[in-house]
């Protein structure tokens, strides 16, 4: 008898360059670019938010940094070939605004398309007018950029080619609701996702490049002091709230200089091996949760750290929700529809769409309308239902007009006993 | 890891991208690469050593790729440029603060503190850090063109109509962090680095304008 191995041709082994192409252009699901459009928009929607406490200072003419003073600082218009007299302007609608009530205008406009990114409405031109807006700031006024901005802006840049309202958007429902889309998963292009994921990396490995050139990283075997830690730790214009005393001795600034030199260079590396990936992106939240706590360097470790969600197939991040729904007990709740009704196909698939963590469970009831608490608790639930739930009459309208009757149901099944029969999913 | 090239009805394998968009992707990872590569050290930079090791790719990077023009080009106009530095190559070792000394017409003086983290609250250190990071950049003597404005702007927020200010004098506060295991200083130095004449002019427009 031959093995199943025997019976099918083997798959030729690939080449390193067919490999490298697969993983860079291979399809796969849309939801971890979702899930990353919603993290990253909503630290980028706070990080403009903050900018307003002091944006007179930042972004006007009697402020620090005058829109000459922008230009000196950062040239806005760059040769594109060497001696050429032609250049090409930087991205930039505020470059030269003088007018605070134009330039407040589009920081406000660029705060509402931040947004609507995270939330995914009209995605495409959301995200794309969010990086105009965004690094047209930044090229406004760079001098008061941090590696955090730059995080931002340039993720946002990615956002904006990358195909991120295919899933986790009020698009994607919107799509579902109107039969556009049917509830099958959806499958892209990755190499949004990959950018972002090289782009991460790049990061990582250059600063510890750099910091290799610092004999206070380096260890003593190396010709360094490995004391760096220590110094940050004692910045009080960097201080933030107070730990242990212990963490201030020498041996444990040795070590923690060394293991930050290590959890960076292997977020820069081991991170795309996946036996380690779990351990590396765990060592980094530990990581940037110390600075974060210690030190006032504001938004930078939670702009890191949503990256990390990128390193995971959007299956694997669907697969996390829903096991994190049968986890958590108290998340799930069983809701009774009317009597002889049941969801139609694009009324499934937008409940569904709505509860990632699949923990909604909708069942044929008894009643002939849809109860106050049946309503209330179908929305709670759907993390997708906080979004518009919460308005009067929305969601019972949306459920009422999700359902059709169910043909030919027989009267027993009908009023059966609640629960017994779940309406089917999409 | 996603789908690799599928087939359609006939067998036949389709590609998975079209070719000018695996171009470009490529283009534009070496184009991020190049720019966001450390540059060598100051010395190595200047000919006053050899790059070592692995400095000599940083060296040649830094003397070809990152002046080839497209390349700047293209990572300066679409915003991607980058360079990561933060901590790097050490982390700072002097604690830095400014405030500034405001002589009005009368000559009475008043001290200005310009945000400085170490005094705020939790959510204001939260709000008011591109203080910090602005000021870095202020104080550093490349930087030193900075300083009229960074007066002047100091000047519009202490104007009194009465008795408007007429000089700033930025005085910078600093102090050094020794090495575990040395005694640390407990205070701070100070020095008058910049002596500002208001413009008053472009304080009375200040006064004037509504933003």
């Amino acid at each position: 008898m031959k093995s199943p191995s025997e019976k099918q041709p083997a798959e030729p082994e690939k080449g390193i360059f067919e490999s490298l192409d697969d993983w860079w252009f291979g399809h796969g699901s849309p939801t971890t670019l979702g899930v990353f459009r919603i993290l990253f928009g909503a630290l980028v929607f706070a990080s403009l938010v903050m900018v307003f406490v002091d944006w007179e200072a930042w972004f006007s003419e009697r402020g620090y940094v005058p829109a000459w003073m922008g230009r000196l600082w950062l040239n806005p218009d760059v040769p594109l070939w060497p001696g050429w007299d032609f250049t090409v302007p930087r991205v930039g609608i505020l470059s030269g605004v003088t007018n605070a009530h134009v330039a407040i205008g589009i920081y406000f406009a660029t705060i509402l398309f931040a947004l609507l990114t995270t939330l995914g409405l009209w995605t495409r031109l959301s995200t794309i007018l969010l990086a105009i807006g965004l690094v047209s700031m930044h090229h406004r006024n760079a001098i008061i950029l941090h590696g955090g901005d730059t995080v931002i802006r340039v993720m946002v840049l990615y956002l904006a080619i990358a195909p991120c309202g295919k899933a986790c958007s009020v698009d994607r429902l919107i799509r579902l609701w109107k039969g556009k889309d049917t509830g099958a998963p959806l499958r892209i292009s990755l190499w949004p996702q990959r950018l972002i994921m090289y782009n991460m990396a790049l990061i990582y490995f250059t600063t510890v490049w750099l910091k290799w050139f610092g004999n206070l990283w380096k260890p003593p075997i190396a010709g360094g002091e490995m004391t760096a830690n220590w110094f940050p730790a004692r910045l009080a214009e960097f201080y933030r709230f107070p730990y242990p005393e212990f963490l201030r001795d020498t041996p444990v600034v040795y070590f923690s200089t060394g293991a930050t030199l290590i959890i960076e260079f292997s977020l820069a590396t081991l991170v795309f091996y996946r036996p380690f990936r779990k351990w590396v992106l765990l060592a980094g939240i530990g990581l940037h949760g110390f600075i974060e706590y210690t030190m006032n360097i504001p938004l930078f470790s939670f702009l890191m750290v949503s990256m990390y969600v990128t390193f995971y197939d959007g299956e694997e991040v669907s697969a996390w929700f829903q096991r994190l729904g049968q986890r958590v007990g108290k998340l799930r709740a069983s809701v009774h529809l009317p009597l002889g009704k049941r969801f139609d196909p694009r009324g499934a698939a937008f409940f569904d769409a709505v509860d990632p963590l699949k923990v909604v469970n909708y069942f044929p009831g008894e009643e002939e309308r849809l109860a106050g608490s049946e309503v209330r608790k179908s929305w709670t639930h759907s993390m997708g239902g906080w979004l518009f739930g919460w308005i009067p009459g929305v969601w019972r309208n949306l459920l009422q007009r999700a359902l059709e009757p169910i043909p030919d149901a027989p009267e027993a099944e009908i009023t059966g006993k609640k629960g017994k029969r779940p309406t089917p999913r999409a | 890891m996603g789908t690799p090239h599928t087939k359609n009805m006939n067998g036949e394998v389709k590609p998975n991208a079209p070719t000018w968009l695996k171009v470009l992707v490529l283009l534009h990872v070496i184009a991020i690469t190049v720019w966001a590569l450390p540059d060598p050290t100051p010395d190595a930079l200047a000919k006053k050593r050899d790059p070592v090791g692995t400095e000599w790719l940083l060296y040649w990077n830094h003397r070809h790729l990152k002046q080839f023009q497209p390349i700047r080009a293209y990572v300066s106009v679409s915003g991607f440029w980058q360079y990561w530095d933060m901590f790097s190559p050490n982390p700072s070792q002097t604690d830095i603060w400014v405030d500034a000394i405001v002589v009005h017409k009368d000559g009475t003086e008043r001290i200005y503190q310009y945000p400085r983290m170490f005094l705020l609250s939790i959510p204001e250190k939260f709000l008011k850090e591109r203080y910090r990071k602005f000021y870095e950049r202020v104080n550093n003597d490349q930087h030193a063109f900075l300083r009229p404005v960074f007066a002047q702007r100091i000047a519009h927020l202490n104007d009194d109509v009465e008795n408007p200010p007429v000089t700033v004098r930025l005085r910078r506060h600093w102090q050094q962090i020794l090495p575990p295991g040395k005694t640390q200083p407990t205070t701070y130095n100070d020095f008058i680095y910049y002596v500002h004449t208001v413009d008053q002019d472009k304080l009375e427009r200040d006064r004037k304008a509504t933003l």
